[in-house]
């Protein structure tokens, strides 16, 4: 894509940088802390999504990632928690790509879901969901790989429920 | 965001970013429902939209993990993404982050309240700090000083893996970069 940006009279030097968008707020204000993986066993992630031999392939200071067998073959799930970024950007790359983005409150809190379709079946097979807390958000990401799966979005929701309950 | 239809995402992307104009009427919607509502201005308000991820290339990433740079790939893009490579002794999962509204004493202060190892350090010249939880994969992350913060963990899936001196060798490149 670079290189195509460099085309551009008014973009900016062709080669990477540390990303610079908008300049730091004076008066960011975070959120609540969320224990690692949003407080959420990996015993509890298998029980939702009803996949079973998840591995945590990537727990860190920003979430957890669990795949199937550890490998990215297969599906995806993940909690992850944005701390001074802005929810509308996420958004936006959501609304550049997925099927339908929409409102929603979960436990009093304010985002966004973001829902894919697969192209051939029509089935949801991708939910994310996204609450903002006010220069921070949390986001579980809820991606299948093969029917029968139940509800994404019902997994994203009851996930970010447990999250924000959490929440300290 | 999953890196699922990453691809119908960067391909929209492209449109914003090759029309080089302030006006796109039409073109940034092709993908998604028409019932959200759509502005024209995600290229000025957000101009890294879709490229957070494009810091580093992914040749860099599984070279500097002792991976093939065939064998990576992506699974989460945004302000947060995250890869899977593979290393001889086993997978490694990397995670980057770049929040630029938060800072470093903030990552600082929750990583300590995650209950992690710290050290404070300076890496090519920057304020940072290595972040340690206990983890028997010796999973090991680095957060530094920038426009807000940025930082890179590396998780390997299995012992034997140096993953502390990769995540501070992938967060050397990144501040090389913005000479």
């Amino acid at each position: 894509m670079l290189p195509l940006v460099a085309a551009c009279s008014d973009s900016g030097p062709a080669s990477p940088e540390v990303p610079t968008t908008e300049a730091p707020s004076q008066n960011v204000s975070h959120g609540p802390f969320f224990p690692e993986c949003g407080g959420v066993s990996d015993q509890e992630v298998v029980e939702q999504t009803r996949v079973a031999g998840l591995v945590n392939t990537a727990q860190t200071s920003v979430g957890c990632q669990w795949l199937s067998g550890g490998s990215i073959v297969g599906p995806h799930f993940s909690f992850t928690w944005f701390r001074g970024s802005p929810i509308g950007r996420e958004r936006k790359t959501m609304e550049l790509s997925r099927t339908s983005v929409e409102d929603i409150s979960i436990e009093g809190h304010d985002g966004f879901m973001g829902i894919n379709e697969d192209l051939a079946t029509g089935v949801v097979n991708l939910c994310e969901v996204g609450i903002q807390f006010n220069d921070d958000f949390i986001e579980w990401s809820i991606s299948f790989a093969q029917e029968p799966f139940p509800d994404a979005c019902d997994v994203a929701k009851e996930l970010t429920r447990q999250s924000i309950v959490n929440s300290k | 965001m999953s890196a699922r239809r990453a691809l119908v995402a960067a391909l929209a992307g492209l449109v914003v970013l090759t029309g080089c104009s302030q006006t796109v009427d039409g073109t940034a919607a092709k993908a998604g429902s028409g019932d959200v509502p759509r502005n024209n201005d995600s290229q000025r308000k957000y101009p890294n939209l879709l490229k957070e991820c494009d810091v580093l290339t992914e040749d860099i990433l599984a070279e500097t993990v002792g991976a093939d740079p065939l064998d990576i790939q992506s699974t989460f893009v945004g302000a947060v993404c995250r890869w899977q490579a593979a290393n001889p002794a086993g997978l490694v999962d990397i995670t980057r982050f770049w929040f630029e509204q938060g800072s470093l004493d903030n990552e600082r202060k929750t990583s300590e309240q995650l209950g992690y190892q710290i050290e404070n350090r300076s890496i090519a010249g920057i304020e940072s700090f290595v972040m340690r939880p206990d983890d028997p994969n010796g999973a090991c992350g680095v957060a530094s000083d920038a426009v807000g913060v940025v930082g890179w963990w590396v998780n390997p899936q299995s012992p034997g893996i140096d993953a502390c001196s990769m995540a501070i060798k992938l967060m050397e490149l990144t501040l090389a970069t913005r000479a």
